[in-house]
């Protein structure tokens, strides 16, 4: 299929749904006060651009993401490698692992509150837990999974310790680790918004719940519209990265 | 087992100090109760039912909604898998839908909803729905087209390599699905419950929370782990009764 | 002798997915097979001969041309037409036993689960499996699952076989073995076989006449009737002069021709 016939038929599917949301309300299907038709919460969306007053709660999400998240990666892939490369390091860790790795860490959101706080801290710390276990396990498998030929190889051809872990044994886990990475984008937005909501305090979970409790119905669409947008945007960025950083994974 | 025993000796020696250092005050704090109490309120209220009933009620509502929103995923995927143009209409509007955090979509869900079983059924559900949905349809992309073209050589009925063929070989991406969905139906219940508060396991945590109950709180944390870690081991069991041949074959 | 399966003048091109270039694969080729012969196809790798099999096994449309079997226009799979696979691991189902392998086709066929039980046996005793019923393809060597794919083709009680260069990934000399289990199988069951290859020792070897196909687009250059006589050992057959004579001149003429593809600069 051609990219003009996808394109073309992407507009049309989303055109029909707006055409169904837009003529459900118009017909007084459903109720239009909780769930306004597009041609309402445009105008409300758009406000909410141009006066530029989404920046603030839009960093503010953003921000401590990108340092959970960060912290996640950094931290789930040193400790996976050490884990997947040394067998007494992996031996070590693992039962202790094995024991928080099943806990929604969801869960751990109100805890965390009685320690932290309701501020940054905490939501820092609540992301980079929720993401550093699905990091963790990626490079785990990845680097116990890599193929004995290619390690061989690179002895033969004289490379020390140090070498084989960063230039072998971590690119070729990269495929595996960026999965993880992945569940762990969507798991760590997920503790954000939800850490956001409880907490009441910034970023554009709380301003959704707030909007809702308030009854700011058109107000509320407009931010979770924006919010996916986030992810969509999130989604292509990641995207793009691991095309560039894993090019070379076959199709 | 013997590799093991710094790994175990590190975990005790982890438990224990968070037991000291709740007991002889190293951590001066309201909120950080001895792992004995912890056990100890959990045990009692276990055995009282408080607990039970509020674990029972969260699991009857995730199971619910997981069946449901696996079977449309599943069901879906085929759709989508077999048929291109539908595929063609339907995966943008997925692919816009699929990265909203899910925490997002209950807000507005309340309006319509409520906050009661409905509303948790169905946010599990639309989270389950998307990761069933796309290895299902995975799944069936990457049905070997040797063995299509075997099943029609044997005079086999397009329902048939449906049933016989794609089903089973598509099996091993829906259980990966599966695998992802099943914690993250967890992770959805305990939210829809947190936010949505009025009942379930999600509350009492929050609410004990509020109440500077650490003990309830703790212990119920601890109830989600030792049912996180059930899930998972049912799933391992239905892998290995499903796709017996499945890890077999890949390392063969 | 009336044509039992008849192609004609078919040609296939695709459309270059890029570029929309238009590759054509078969330029209209044409070839007469006769009720319980055994012909071979050769012609070099990439020459569409995977192509021109599938077409005649009605898996894929031609651009033009037709195939008729017993006169009749064929369009989509057709009874009693068995096609076998060049890549045996693939066409298995890896979660079906040897045992559940071979009696897909009749399960499909809506056959009694005894008479499958009882076909089952028969089939997986004549390809020599008896004994690994229970055992998963993956559990085999390659041409035990060779093996199995014959016998599941067995078991669709074909009149005509298609075998799409299937000894091509096992080793030597598995396929000799093959080679006898097939011809053994093909006289017994009054089979038909039409059979596409690279290996010219093996076209000679196994078939009563033997054609070769041109390179890009394909068509049906000779037909030789070789004569060698039944039954064929895989020794003393292969050391005869009339077979080495078509050895020779087959081989001579393939790889002259690809010789003759190369442009000159």
């Amino acid at each position: 299929m051609s990219t003009a016939t996808k394109a073309l038929q992407a507009t049309l599917s989303f055109a029909a749904v707006l055409a169904v949301w837009e003529l459900l309300g118009r017909a007084v299907l459903v109720n239009a006060v909780l769930l306004p038709p597009p041609s309402l919460i445009a105008p409300t969306l758009a406000d909410i651009i141009v006066s530029g007053s989404f920046l603030r709660p839009l960093l503010e999400t953003l921000l401590l993401f990108a340092v959970g998240y960060s912290i996640a990666c950094i931290l789930g892939v040193a400790i996976g490698l050490a884990m997947g490369w040394y067998d007494r390091v992996y031996y070590l860790l693992e039962p202790t692992i094995e024991l928080l790795r099943p806990i929604p860490k969801v869960a751990l959101v109100p805890p965390l509150f009685l320690f932290l706080g309701l501020g940054a801290s905490m939501k820092i710390t609540t992301v980079a837990l929720a993401a550093f276990f699905p990091v963790l396990i990626a490079t785990i498998q990845g680097a116990r999974g890599v193929d004995p030929v290619l390690v061989n190889t690179a002895r033969t051809l004289g490379a020390g310790p140090a070498r084989i872990v960063f230039r072998i044994v971590l690119p070729a886990s990269l495929p595996l680790i960026f999965t993880g990475m992945r569940v762990s984008l969507a798991l760590g937005l997920i503790v954000e918004i939800l850490a956001e909501m409880l907490s009441g305090e910034g970023g554009l979970g709380y301003l959704i719940v707030d909007m809702q409790r308030s009854f700011a119905i058109r107000q509320m669409y407009a931010w979770i519209i924006i919010l996916a947008a986030v992810g969509l945007f999130l989604n292509f960025v990641f995207e793009y990265l691991e095309s560039r950083i894993v090019y070379w994974r076959g199709k | 087992m013997k590799k093991r025993t710094a790994g175990i000796v590190l975990l005790i020696l982890l438990l224990l100090l968070w037991e000291a250092s709740a007991r002889f005050g190293w951590v001066k704090s309201e909120n950080w109760p001895t792992l004995v109490a912890v056990l100890e309120v959990t045990y009692r209220q276990l055995l009282s039912g408080e607990l039970s009933l509020v674990l029972a009620a969260s699991m009857a509502r995730m199971i619910v909604g997981f069946v449901i929103g696996s079977l449309c995923g599943i069901l879906l995927g085929l759709l989508l898998g077999t048929l291109r143009t539908l595929d063609g209409f339907l995966t943008p509007l997925v692919e816009a839908v699929r990265p909203i955090p899910v925490p997002a979509i209950i807000p507005p869900l309340i309006l319509f909803l409520g906050i009661d079983d409905a509303l948790k059924i169905f946010v599990v559900a639309f989270s389950v729905f998307f990761p069933m949905l796309v290895s299902t349809v995975g799944g069936v992309r990457n049905v070997d087209e040797t063995l299509i073209r075997t099943a029609r050589t044997l005079q086999t009925t397009q329902g048939s390599i449906l049933r016989f063929v794609i089903l089973p070989a598509a099996l091993p991406s829906i259980m990966s699905g599966f695998r992802i969905s099943l914690p993250l139906a967890l992770i959805t219940t305990v939210v829809a419950e947190m936010i949505a508060g009025s009942s379930g396991i999600g509350y009492v945590i929050v609410r004990a929370q509020y109440a500077m109950q650490p003990q309830e709180m703790y212990s119920a944390v601890l109830c989600l782990m030792v049912i996180g870690y059930l899930l998972n081991l049912l799933f391992l069991l239905f892998e290995r009764r499903l796709i017996p041949w499945y890890h077999l074959s890949e390392n063969a | 002798m009336r044509a039992f399966l008849r192609v004609d003048q078919i040609s296939k091109s695709y459309i270059d997915g890029a570029g929309g270039a238009e590759a054509k694969i078969l330029n209209s080729a044409s070839l007469e097979i006769r009720e319980s012969e055994f012909l071979a196809v050769i012609g070099p790798s990439g020459c569409g001969k995977s192509t021109f099999l599938q077409i005649i096994a009605g898996l894929m449309p031609p651009t033009s041309g037709r195939v008729l079997l017993c006169d009749k226009p064929i369009s989509g799979p057709p009874a009693h037409m068995v096609y076998l696979f060049q890549q045996y691991n693939k066409s298995l189902f890896p979660w079906r036993t040897v045992r559940d392998n071979v009696a897909f086709p009749m399960q499909m066929r809506g056959a009694a689960a005894a008479d499958i039980e009882q076909a089952c046996r028969d089939y997986i005793r004549m390809v020599g499996l008896a004994g690994h019923e229970n055992r998963y393809p993956w559990q085999l060597s390659g041409g035990m699952q060779q093996r199995v794919a014959i016998a599941r083709a067995l078991a669709a009680e074909p009149r005509i076989l298609l075998l799409d260069e299937p000894l091509s990934a096992v080793d030597a000399l598995t396929r000799m073995e093959l080679q006898s289990l097939i011809l053994e199988i093909w006289e017994r069951q009054k089979l038909t076989i039409l059979l596409v290859t690279h290996d010219v020792d093996e076209a000679v070897f196994m078939a009563d006449r033997v054609a070769t196909l041109t390179v890009s687009p394909a068509r049906i250059d000779s037909i030789i009737e070789t004569g060698i006589p039944r039954p064929r050992d895989p020794i003393t057959t292969r050391e005869r002069p009339d077979f080495l004579t078509f050895r020779r001149d087959l081989l001579n003429t393939l790889l002259n021709r690809q010789h003759a593809q190369i442009p000159s600069t």
